[in-house]
């Protein structure tokens, strides 16, 4: 293989470095790992976005997954309207962008899937494989603790205790490696021992089939997945640029019938390999990426305009980055 | 190309036994542990020694499969996924006007439900269950 070709794929890409990004945001009370503790503070109202367990010493929001399923839990003393609103909000707006930008669990599977083995293609049977996630939302993440909640007062979060990859990566690891927390070994049993078999296999299968956890189990792509069609940042095709030659779909790692169907991560690989240019990623009118062609509806000043935009925009992530970073960690006079 | 598949099988293997190993290792610890607990319930299931002492013999396994990834992605060994042969599928496209009102009414319902959230307490259920650690969430009963 070309070595300057190799050593271009070894670059970080932008949507690498978004993930990177964001997990970094979502889990910037880093002195939780020197510490031992999870944070505690105002910001935990806020729900983040992706997949981030909210027992992680670092993270600074609520996970959406086990909020949900706690309001659920509650709902016979009180209806759990914020989660709902935060969700909605969360899927109107980004969709499944989340998946595919501002997920911490996404970019741990795709760093798997790099992993040189051999790969099981996607097929008929992946596709259908991908309802089971609808299936895991339904029973795990609303009927089990609905009914617990409902029938015995019981929070039981479900996913989060028996299906829940990231609970134990996330949380139960750093949490175990701190030596402050030699007492916690004595409370690990049975259900520890289960979720880390659930955690190595799910693994496993990301290592050899691209974002299995994504594509067949996350209750959170199921939930996101409802909103992809009409979301209002994602991947546009160019219907009168559009040969429907299917280069997008065959290219895309997810089980996508079309671009920007329940099944895509909005992620945007396939701009690489569409030969129309008729692939871009947009938010509502606004251009966030375009293909190298440029858009049909472009100005001659559209370019330019979009790279200030980048810069801004990076410019902005970066000072939210640095001031989360002094404020989560910084103790306060 | 010979040299490169065999490469990606050695690995795949070393992947697979890895995960098998772990998997038995935290079985039989728990099973031990379980067994001990039996007679004494106040002995721990798992211990930072006992962990130790059985992931030793695993870590060269674990050392071995790491360096092959490093030399694997070094030298750009991959198995590219054969292209799917595409489905040539037509929808026909979605009205804008539809989908943008569409969009402002969930929005602005996404926006109600959060302050009805707010004024109803659930914001706060939200956070004292994300101030606190979920030992079921991470495994620890």
């Amino acid at each position: 293989m070309d070595r300057t070709k190799h050593a271009g794929r070894l670059r970080p890409s932008t949507r690498k470095l978004v993930q990177l990004y964001s997990a970094l945001l979502y889990n910037a009370h880093l002195k939780g790992f020197i510490e031992g503790g999870i944070y505690t503070g105002k910001a935990k109202y806020a729900c983040v976005p992706g997949l981030n367990c909210y027992s992680c010493p670092g993270a600074v929001g609520a996970c959406p997954l086990g909020a949900i399923q706690n309001a659920l839990a509650a709902s016979g003393r009180r209806a759990g309207w914020y989660v709902l609103g935060i969700l909605l909000l969360f899927g109107v707006t980004l969709g499944r962008t989340v998946c595919g930008w501002l997920c911490p669990l996404g970019l741990i599977q795709e760093l798997l899937h790099r992993i040189p083995t051999l790969k099981i293609k996607k097929s008929a049977a992946t596709r259908a494989l991908t309802w089971l996630k609808y299936a895991v939302l339904a029973v795990f993440v609303i009927a089990l603790p609905l009914w617990y909640g409902l029938r015995y007062a019981l929070t039981l979060p479900a996913f989060c205790k028996y299906l829940c990859p990231a609970g134990t990566l996330e949380g139960a690891a750093p949490l175990l490696a701190n030596p402050k927390n030699a007492q916690l070994f004595s409370l690990l049993g049975m259900l520890f021992t289960r979720k880390l078999v659930i955690m190595l296999g799910v693994g496993l299968l990301c290592v050899f089939c691209y974002r299995s956890f994504c594509r067949f189990l996350c209750p959170l792509g199921a939930l996101y997945s409802l909103f992809n069609r009409f979301c209002l940042v994602g991947v546009r095709v160019d219907a009168g640029r559009c040969s429907r030659c299917g280069a997008c779909v065959a290219h895309c790692g997810m089980d996508v019938r079309q671009v920007g169907d329940r099944e895509c991560i909005q992620c945007g690989a396939c701009m690489a390999v569409c030969r129309q240019d008729a692939i871009s990623i947009r938010a509502g009118r606004v251009t966030l990426r375009a293909p190298a062609a440029g858009c049909a509806d472009d100005t001659p000043d559209a370019p330019d305009k979009r790279r200030r935009l980048c810069r801004v925009l990076w410019a902005l992530a970066l000072a939210l980055l640095c001031a989360a970073l002094v404020y989560f960690n910084v103790p306060a006079p | 190309m010979k040299k490169a598949k065999i490469y990606l099988l050695i690995q795949s293997v070393l992947c697979v036994l890895l995960a098998i190993l772990l998997a038995c290792t935290a079985i039989g610890i728990c099973r031990e542990g379980a067994a001990r607990q039996a007679e004494n319930p106040l002995e721990p299931i798992y211990t930072r020694d006992k962990l130790a002492e059985r992931l030793a013999p695993i870590a060269p396994l674990f050392l071995a499969s790491l360096a092959l990834t490093a030399a694997g992605l070094i030298r750009g060994v991959g198995e590219k996924p054969a292209a799917v042969r595409a489905e040539k599928r037509t929808e026909p496209p979605r009205s804008g006007k539809a989908v943008g009102l569409l969009r402002a009414a969930l929005l602005a319902a996404a926006l109600l439900l959060i302050l009805a959230g707010i004024g109803n307490g659930s914001a706060r259920d939200v956070f004292y269950k994300a101030a606190r650690i979920c030992t079921e969430c991470v495994g620890l009963g």
